[in-house]
């Protein structure tokens, strides 16, 4: 093989290379738990414009829903074991979202939340569809399910 | 009873494979054709063991034997026979015994071939083949044994994963996994022509058919697998970038990358050492992509539930990769191109090209798919990209080899011509920048913006491949017409009969334009929306009225759920555009919730209606009162059906390639310049 042909595929893999080194940094998002979430906020760190993928555990009687807005509130704390021994004092977080309110948004459940913090400290998810994913308490395999 | 007699059939079976690699390897060093025989025996009898072992596990699962945790985790009393029986594939356990047994399938029928022209490769295909097999029961007897029994057995079972009761993930699984394995063929073939230091394309012309079975099924698994995401998962699309679809994408990258470097190698002897590489990366990445699924390593909507079986895994990756590098690295010198590639304008040159997109493409979506994995490794943090980065960096490699599918076919072998290239394509090219003026204008109509300019750009990009394709096909038959005077359609026919991969070829690049117009449509011009509706009220969108009518509970079709239903009735809106009349009737609607309350489990099944150029796909989100006001998702989709005749085009491709109609390539001379012009 001629040394212009390698240049030329070395150039090829180095621009895309190049183009994903610049360009990732500013999307992708963190996977995060709650106390983690919280602990970067405190540490002063401007996250406004920092994407996160959040993971937490519902909390039932903090869910909000108003079926003609779409809009839907609901707290989430670390893990279950925080949420059966510990729910009153635990930290958490608010999550905002906005469609329509999934079957399986229920106490207990795993919420996987895409999304922002605002200044408020509450965590307003995105409008894709997988912005909002929900595991059934269950232990059932294969359970999770995209909403809406 | 039989269900133990199938737990020690696959043991068995593990033990036959380790003997048939062993003897293999050992009667070709002793060159002794005994010992040979006797593994190509062993390798080929773990598939009969293999069928009693399945058969066990079916009969437990048909006699509901809820003494196997396995029974329990995927059937009930209330399954129907036909879901018990599908239930095989159901979860981690049995769908990995499955696996097995359509990966014995294939080293079965490929030690039944004849072997008289390259019985040099016959001990070390065996051996290459059947440690990959035995690495695989052994993963599923030691990390995910489909019989272990309960102590203490319940009386009843979870059931089959609603998600999974739909024709669509009825065939899906076993497609996917006939693609997967079916690579084992000409992998081992690989490996054997570099163990034997061979400088020909013997393992090429031999395994070329099975690479042809395994990549036909693996993107038949693909697009099913994307029907099913769109008909179960209600989110009114087909792709996702999800990890789970994306280490199915990167093997079909890969192979279909090899596909067309080997005739590369077939024609001028050239890419010998790349396509060594490509065939052991498409099958590594397979590998990959099952430790992805099976491990739980990436959180996904649809892989299994974590396991133990990661260390495994990567155990078993080391060790292939090693001896991969291994045999390539000490065999280089074999490996040298027999011609130079001269000119970056000519057939292979375009072909190299066309490969290294195939390949960056892949290693872009391999890369991103490991990216949580990767910066774990690394900072202890996960980091994760979304769909829409991987539409911006991985769709416009796409497009590109869209592009090099309208020129490769114009440019000549060894030194192309410029100038005859631009000749040939000019009545392509002036048609598709009519369908480029007719689609900007159509679309630019109700409004103008930056992305009806891209997209009427792409939509002439197709219209030009496409265009350059099928005149492939008039210019052949055309030329037989005149030199034979045979009837168009006869002309046609035979040259097809002639040239079947070639012309099967093209057939395959008319379906993936096909399914690229589909991708635009539903990519640029879907949109959705959320709306709440009292009942008897009415809301418009995408240019149409959706009357909410109520809702109420029908028959659930399987016993252990209840459905309600919610009724729509679709018309017309008066923003519908030129060639509608407000208030025509598109259709009735009928989205419904499936509810499970044994598996705690919902399901949201949308209902379609619309035309074959627009769907319009809508979900019952939710609903209050007793259906005194409900939420509806609406999803307009156009051009979405696009992509399943797509892939229906793509099959017929396939079949024109592979189907026999003369007699077997393999002992036919291959002229060396065969397309030359």
């Amino acid at each position: 093989m001629k040394p212009r042909v390698f240049i030329g595929i070395a150039l090829i893999f180095g621009a895309l290379i190049a183009v994903i080194a610049f360009t990732l940094a500013g999307n992708a998002s963190l996977e995060v738990k709650v106390d983690e979430l919280l602990h970067q906020r405190q540490s002063g760190v401007d996250l406004s414009q920092r994407v996160f993928k959040l993971t937490g555990t519902v909390v039932g009687d903090s869910i909000r829903y108003d079926a003609k807005t779409l809009d839907l509130r609901f707290d989430i704390v670390q893990d279950r074991e925080t949420l059966v021994n510990n729910v009153a004092a635990a930290p958490r977080v608010t999550v905002l979202y906005r469609g329509a309110k999934p079957d399986t948004l229920v106490h207990e459940a795993k919420a996987i939340v895409t999304g922002k913090l605002d200044g408020d400290g509450r965590f307003v998810a995105g409008s894709s569809p997988d912005a909002l994913l929900l595991q059934c308490p269950t232990k059932y395999e294969a359970a999770a399910k995209a909403q809406p | 009873m039989l269900t133990d007699v199938g737990q020690y059939a696959v043991l068995l079976a593990a033990l036959l494979l380790l003997y048939a690699a062993g003897a293999s390897v050992y009667g070709a060093q002793r060159d002794d054709d005994r010992f040979v025989q006797s593994g190509r025996i062993a390798a080929a009898l773990a598939f009969p063991l293999m069928v009693i072992g399945m058969a066990g596990l079916l009969i437990a699962l048909i006699n509901n034997d809820f003494s196997l945790r396995y029974v329990v985790s995927v059937s009930s009393l209330g399954t129907p026979l036909f879901f018990r029986i599908t239930a095989l594939w159901g979860a981690q356990a049995g769908s990995l015994l499955f696996w097995c047994v359509l990966m014995s399938a294939f080293v079965f029928v490929a030690m039944q071939r004849r072997w008289d022209a390259d019985r040099e490769l016959l001990p070390y295909v065996t051996a290459t083949m059947a440690l990959t097999l035995a690495f695989f029961i052994v993963l599923t007897l030691v990390s995910a044994n489909p019989f272990e029994r309960l102590d203490f057995p319940p009386s009843d079972g979870r059931g089959l994963n609603p998600l999974l009761r739909h024709p669509g993930m009825i065939i899906h699984p076993p497609v996917l996994y006939a693609g997967f394995t079916g690579f084992i063929v000409p992998f081992a073939f690989c490996m054997a022509s570099l163990i034997t230091r061979r400088k020909d394309d013997l393992w090429l012309r031999a395994s070329r058919r099975w690479t042809l079975v395994g990549w036909v099924f693996l993107t038949l698994g693909l697009i099913l697998g994307g029907r099913w995401a769109h008909d179960v998962l209600g989110w009114g699309g087909y792709w996702g970038w999800d990890p789970v679809e994306n280490k199915s994408f990167v093997p079909w990258l890969l192979g279909t990358a090899f596909l067309h470097s080997a005739m590369i190698q077939e024609k001028r002897g050239m890419f010998k050492n790349w396509n060594v590489a490509l065939m052991m990366l498409t099958f590594g990445s397979i590998v990959w992509a099952t430790a992805i699924v099976r491990s739980g390593l990436l959180t996904s909507v649809h892989a299994f539930a974590a396991s133990s079986m990661g260390p495994i895994f990567l155990g078993f990756l080391v060790v292939m990769l090693a001896a991969m590098l291994y045999f390539w690295l000490t065999r280089l010198d074999v490996l040298k191109s027999e011609n130079a590639l001269d000119k970056l304008f000519s057939r292979e040159g375009v072909f190299l090209l066309q490969n290294v997109v195939f390949v960056s493409a892949a290693v872009t979506v391999f890369a991103l798919t490991s990216l949580p994995i990767a910066t774990e490794a690394i900072s202890g943090q996960r980091l994760t990209v979304g769909p829409p980065y991987f539409n911006a960096v991985v769709v416009p490699q796409l497009i590109l080899l869209i592009a090099l599918m309208g020129i490769a076919p114009l440019v000549a072998w060894a030194r192309g011509n410029a100038r005859a290239v631009a000749r040939q394509s000019a009545g392509a090219l002036i048609f598709a920048f009519a369908v480029l003026v007719a689609v900007f204008i159509a679309l630019s109509l109700p409004a103008l913006t930056p992305m009806t300019a891209l997209a009427a750009a792409l939509a002439g990009l197709c219209a030009y491949t496409a265009a350059v394709t099928l005149v492939e096909y008039v210019r052949g038959a055309r030329a037989r017409m005149q030199a034979n005077h045979e009837p168009a359609l006869v002309a046609l026919g035979r040259l097809i009969a002639r040239n079947q991969r070639r012309y099967g070829g093209y057939l395959v690049h008319l379906g993936v334009v096909v399914i690229a117009i589909g991708a635009i449509g539903k990519g640029f011009f879907g949109s959705d929306a959320i709306r709440n509706v009292p009942l008897n009220g009415t809301f418009t969108y995408g240019g149409y009225a959706f009357t909410y009518r109520g809702t109420q509970t029908v028959p659930c079709q399987f016993d252990d759920c209840s459905t309600l239903q919610a009724a729509l009735k679709v018309t017309r809106a008066s923003d519908a555009g030129p060639f509608a009349r407000a208030g025509d009737f598109v259709g009735g609607l009928y989205p419904r919730v499936d509810r499970y309350p044994a598996q705690q489990f919902t399901s949201t099944i949308a209902d379609v209606t619309g035309t074959f150029n627009e769907e319009v796909y809508v979900i019952l989100s939710a609903w209050e009162d007793e259906g005194s006001s409900a939420t509806f998702t609406v999803y307009i989709n156009p051009m979405i059906n696009w992509l399943w005749v797509g892939g229906v085009i793509m099959t017929l491709g396939f079949i024109v390639a592979f189907w026999r109609a003369e007699p077997s390539p393999v002992t036919r001379a291959v002229p060396v310049l065969q397309g030359a012009k």
